[in-house]
């Protein structure tokens, strides 16, 4: 039978050199050199050769800008000014990458500058937070890597508690370690339980300055998780049958920062006038007093008031054409420059504005991790698809 | 949405998205009704299956939406359509079972029929197709401990506690972790996405990374009829397939290909398989 082969061509091939490190620890199940009856190359492949960014966290004592890219599953770290694009890639100062990382679908990430590490989350499949060194560059291994529940997905560092918090998904919960943490630790203490509001929690900051933590919410929930004395192992779910699915509205929660168990929120930032539309990343802006929103959903960045409560509009919104914003995953703030950067889930890039702007603005700078214009397929862990006859399309849920 | 012809770094044609569509971002289903020109998702945190027009795009909200304690869905993992029967199949992880409702079942709707309980062998459903045909219904379900992890097949009709009718499961079959899978019934075939992804939570291992591609995934194909510890009769699988762990299978048989999704390498791949579509249908627009 002539077959066709090599129809997916060069992508294919790019796609194999940035999985070269998985390819190579892979064996040679056939001896003879010819390929075996069942390796069929695709006739067709849709992928995206290049990293694409979901969290990001600027150091500004040291000038970096690191972004998690679950895609390619690799860190890469940025000069915060130089890292500057004109329309090409950006060049990294770093990117770690390879099978010894333990980096995989990977999302929220946080920079320690005083211990010089970096932390990511792997969001599904590990269940691990990542620490790397500021030093560490292509396939290494980790300096320290501890389990989580399964989805986690923000990650907060606090200097004056040493502690790390981490959002949980599918449990509905804040769970802390201490800064130290390494392997299979239980948490120090858990914010979970109906009073919280908890539903389906992504990005987290940490206000030192004002003793408080908040969270962002996208609202789905199917009941609180019971401690069933898994720990933080993998371990199985059992859930009250009493209780039943529920699509709530987004919101940011406030918590006092020592928080625990059905703690109730100081602050919630949630209704029809707050404009939030699957908020990811958020974070607090202690130059101007407030909080910052990736909201992924319209592809925005809004800015409340770190006292807002209730059914409040945004204090300021960036949106628009000319922001270049495409459905922002991350945001950071460097109060040192006074900017905010936001990571875009839709477009290969980072943007640093002014921390004060609003509208329809251009950023002060871009980060690329591929040429402008480049397209993004956007998969992130697919897990299933389908076949549309009628308009001859795939259909992947993402 | 990516056009079937797409080839390369290529975006989608259309997206559903934003929170007034109710999706989330743990989807790991889905089906198309060809009948009705409709999509169906189940969304696993919010213990819901959407019904979207099929030309939906942007934060255009779902059509119908089955959720609340009537319908007891508890974490909804994969979803499949039984057109001649009228019904959607949701197939459950956490609840590891497997839920029938009608097609156009809309709010706290209770489920036609459930098969859940110790005699079913199911933990965490991964997949679920139904061949109208024969009358069978086939679930991808992977064990945890000393549970099995393979195909199970019961009749379409059963309901509560009741065992398989046939497993497919064991070293010869290479399942190792099982994700998606398609029944093509005119040819009584079952297509499986077996994605084999071995985690490793032994970090002081020599390679402590949990991605162990010693055992890639594949795509297998087995006979509606198979039983017990059986190699699949048709195969994708290699270097050169680019598959590391595919976690969906799709298929297109008037056009002869096989569709897989990778987890890992987050592409999305087209097989061009005469072998298994022997009978050639009217292939779609090119």
């Amino acid at each position: 039978m002539i077959r066709k082969i090599g129809a997916a061509g060069a992508l294919g091939m790019a796609v194999l050199a940035m999985l070269g490190a998985l390819a190579q620890a892979a064996p040679q199940e056939n001896k003879s050199g010819k390929p075996a009856l069942e390796d069929i190359p695709p006739v067709r492949l849709i992928a995206d050769p290049y990293p694409a960014f979901n969290g990001i966290a600027v150091d500004a004592a040291n000038s970096l800008v690191a972004m998690s890219d679950p895609n390619r599953k690799s860190l890469l770290v940025y000069d915060r000014i130089r890292g500057a694009s004109q329309g090409g890639a950006s060049v990294p100062l770093r990117q770690i990458v390879g099978p010894d990382t333990f980096l995989g679908m990977i999302a929220g990430i946080i920079l320690d500058p005083q211990h010089q590490e970096i932390y990511t989350a792997n969001n599904d499949i590990e269940d691990t937070v990542v620490v790397m060194p500021y030093s560490a560059s292509g396939n290494v291994k980790p300096e320290r890597v501890f389990s989580v529940p399964h989805q986690a997905w923000g990650l907060a560092l606090s200097d004056s508690a040493d502690q790390i918090a981490v959002t949980v998904e599918v449990q509905n919960t804040v769970v802390f370690y201490r800064r130290q943490v390494k392997g299979v630790e239980a948490p120090m203490r858990i914010l979970r339980g109906q009073a919280t509001g908890l539903a389906d929690p992504h990005g987290i900051f940490w206000d030192d300055s004002h003793n408080e933590i908040g969270v962002a919410n996208h609202g789905n929930f199917r009941g609180v998780v019971k401690n069933t004395g898994g720990g933080c192992s993998p371990s199985f779910v059992v859930e009250d049958e009493s209780e039943a699915g529920e699509s709530r509205p987004p919101s940011i929660r406030i918590f006092v920062a020592n928080a625990k168990d059905d703690a109730k929120p100081l602050r919630v930032i949630q209704g029809s006038k707050t404009g939030l539309g699957w908020p990811m990343g958020v974070a607090y802006d202690p130059q101007h007093d407030t909080i910052v929103v990736a909201n992924n959903g319209d592809s925005s960045v809004l800015i409340f008031g770190r006292n807002s409560n209730g059914d409040v509009a945004p204090l300021r919104v960036i949106r628009g054409a000319r922001t270049g914003i495409s459905h922002p995953m991350g945001v950071a703030v460097d109060p040192q420059r006074g900017e905010i950067w936001v990571s875009n889930w839709g477009d290969h890039s980072a943007l640093a504005f002014d921390s004060a702007t609003r509208g329809n603005v251009a950023p002060k700078r871009i980060i690329r991790s591929a040429p402008q214009g480049t397209p993004t397929p956007g998969f992130g862990n697919p897990m299933a698809l389908a076949y549309d006859s009628k308009r001859d399309e795939l259909l992947v849920p993402n | 949405m990516f056009a079937r012809l797409a080839n390369g770094n290529e975006g989608p044609v259309r997206v559903i998205e934003g929170q007034a569509s109710k999706l989330s971002r743990t989807m790991h289903g889905i089906a198309y009704d060809p009948v009705h020109d409709e999509i169906v998702v189940p969304v696993h945190l919010a213990g819901a299956v959407l019904v979207f027009r099929a030309s939906a795009s942007a934060e255009e909200a779902p059509i119908r939406i089955i959720q609340g304690p009537h319908t007891r869905i508890l974490r909804p993992e994969t979803v499949n359509l039984d057109l001649k029967n009228n019904e959607i199949v949701v197939g459950e992880d956490g609840g590891k079972d497997v839920m029938f409702f009608p097609r156009d079942a809309n709010g706290d709707v209770a489920p036609l029929r459930t098969i859940r309980g110790e005699k079913t062998g199911l933990d965490e459903v991964r997949g679920v197709a139904v061949d109208p045909i024969r009358n069978l219904l086939v679930v991808s379900s992977r064990g945890n401990g000393n549970r099995t992890t393979g195909v199970f097949i019961f009749n379409r009709t059963d309901n509560g506690d009741v065992a398989p009718r046939a497993v497919i499961a064991g070293p010869k079959s290479g399942i190792l972790r099982i994700r998606q899978v398609e029944v093509d019934p005119e040819q009584g075939k079952i297509f499986v996405a077996v994605k084999n992804n071995v985690e490793s939570y032994r970090f002081a291992d020599p390679s402590p990374s949990p991605w162990n591609p010693d055992k890639p995934g594949f795509i297998g194909v087995w006979d509606i009829n198979d039983n017990g510890d059986v190699p699949p009769r048709g195969i994708i699988k290699g270097p050169a397939s680019e598959m590391v762990w595919p976690a969906g299978v799709a298929l297109n048989a008037g056009d002869r290909e096989v569709y897989t999704i990778d987890s890992i390498s987050n592409g999305m791949y087209s097989y061009y398989m005469p072998e298994f579509f022997p009978a050639k249908k009217p292939a779609t627009k090119q």
